[in-house]
This record gives C-alpha cells, structure tokens and sequence, in this order.
C-alpha cells in the first residue's frame, strides 16, 4: 500500500477510535491555522484600517488645499 | 461467543463511535441512524465470524462499518455523491489497531511543523493541496513540494512498522 492510502486509511480509523496522541497533534495543527487565519486577518483590517485613514487623509489634504486656494481666492 | 461479546455490551461500547464515523460520511441524520441500525445488526449476526486472533473487535467493528457505508453509497447513488476517500479500500496490508495510530502519531512528531501540518490538514480535514496552501498561507507550488517531502519522510520513519 502506498504511503497516501495508508494515511487515508490510519486517518480514517482514527475517526472512527480516536487515538489521543494522534489528536493532540491535529489538534494543535487546527490551533496553528486559526491563529494563522485571524493573524491574516487582523493584518487585513489594520492594511484596511490604515488605507481608510490614508483616504480621510488624502481627502483631508485635498479640502484644506481647496480651502486655502479658495482661501486665497476669496 | 466470549461473555464480552454479548450485544448489549457491544452496543454500548460501539454505538457512540460507529454512529459519529457514519455521521461523518452521511450529510442526511435519519440516513445515519437508519444505517447505524443496520449496522449494528450486521454485527451481530455475524458475531461468531470475528477471531481476535485477526484483528481487534474494534478494527473489525471499524471494517463493517466502513463497508456498509460504502454499499449504501452504491446503492444510493442517486442521492448521494460517490465518496473518493475510499480509494485505500482494496488494499489490506496497513494494520489498524491502537499501536498503529500511535506510531503514525510518533512520526507525525519528528516532522517538522509544517510538514506535520500539511500531512494534518490534507489527509484528516480532507482539504485538497490548493486549500491547505490557503491555510497555511503559503504557495500551492511550496505545498505541493513539502507534501512529497513529507511523504518520503514518513515513508521513511514507519518503515517496518506498519
């Protein structure tokens, strides 16, 4: 049997007579993705958080160039 | 029949594992509890077939379960999708008892992390290699490679055995 169908089949039988060792590990896998996936996304929200600020600061630039060019204008 | 074979023992001891495994493999409740009972029947019937000295009770209450999911697919087929998990099921020589997932547990441990991870997610969460390359935010072309690192690393550590 090749090494894939005989992690099938162990991985298998293990859902069906859970093995405690063997579930710490895949545990601790799953604990490794979800901490991976909210670091993914707390990344994505600051990158969001910051691109809001930067466009309120863009625009803030903007209306206060505006002012003082109609500033000057007026 | 041993006393401890009897069905009330049998049925308590097994329901809980045989109904969750089949529960995993069928979407639909009543169609898992309908084929638990089947099960269960099956087993003991055939009672008196089972020799401890080829397997343990488990592997051999395992082995009916597993083959019972798989006819009720092919009978169902209609209603249900053929699942492509099964595809060891021909082949025999990997023994299946406590020992053998403790030491596929041992060599899980002498990988490092992220083989051991992608070994995890692809063959017990069942997600194809695009999907744990997602998870682990790495790319498909690094898991792909890793994944047959892994394999030969295995290969290696449960040489002799299972």
């Amino acid at each position: 049997m090749n090494m894939e169908n005989k992690l099938k089949k162990l991985f298998d039988y293990h859902r069906f007579s859970k093995n405690e060792h063997l579930q710490q590990i895949i545990d601790d896998t799953n604990t490794r993705v979800e901490e991976k996936e909210a670091l993914i996304l707390d990344e994505n929200s600051l990158s969001f958080a910051v691109g809001g600020v930067r466009e309120v600061e863009d625009k803030t630039d903007k209306d206060f160039l505006e002012k003082d060019k109609l500033g000057r204008a007026v | 029949m041993s006393e401890r074979l009897d069905s009330e023992w049998i049925y308590t001891e097994y329901r809980d594992k045989v109904f969750s495994y089949v529960r995993s493999k069928l979407n639909n409740y009543h169609d898992a509890e309908d084929l638990c009972e089947d099960i269960f029947i099956k087993i003991y019937k055939n009672i008196d077939r089972f020799d401890e000295e080829k397997s343990s009770l488990s592997t051999w209450i395992f082995n009916i379960t597993r083959n019972s999911i798989i006819d009720f697919y092919r009978t169902n087929k209609t209603n249900y999708e053929i699942i492509d998990n099964y595809d060891y099921i021909e082949e025999e020589d990997a023994e299946l008892d406590a020992l053998s997932l403790e030491i596929l547990a041992k060599a899980l441990e002498q990988l490092p992390e992220i083989l051991r991870d992608i070994i995890v997610l692809h063959y017990y969460e069942e997600n194809n290699l695009k999907e744990v390359s997602e998870k682990l935010n790495i790319s498909y072309g690094i898991v792909k490679l890793r994944h047959k690192e892994a394999l030969f690393k295995l290969k290696n550590l449960l040489k002799d055995q299972l």
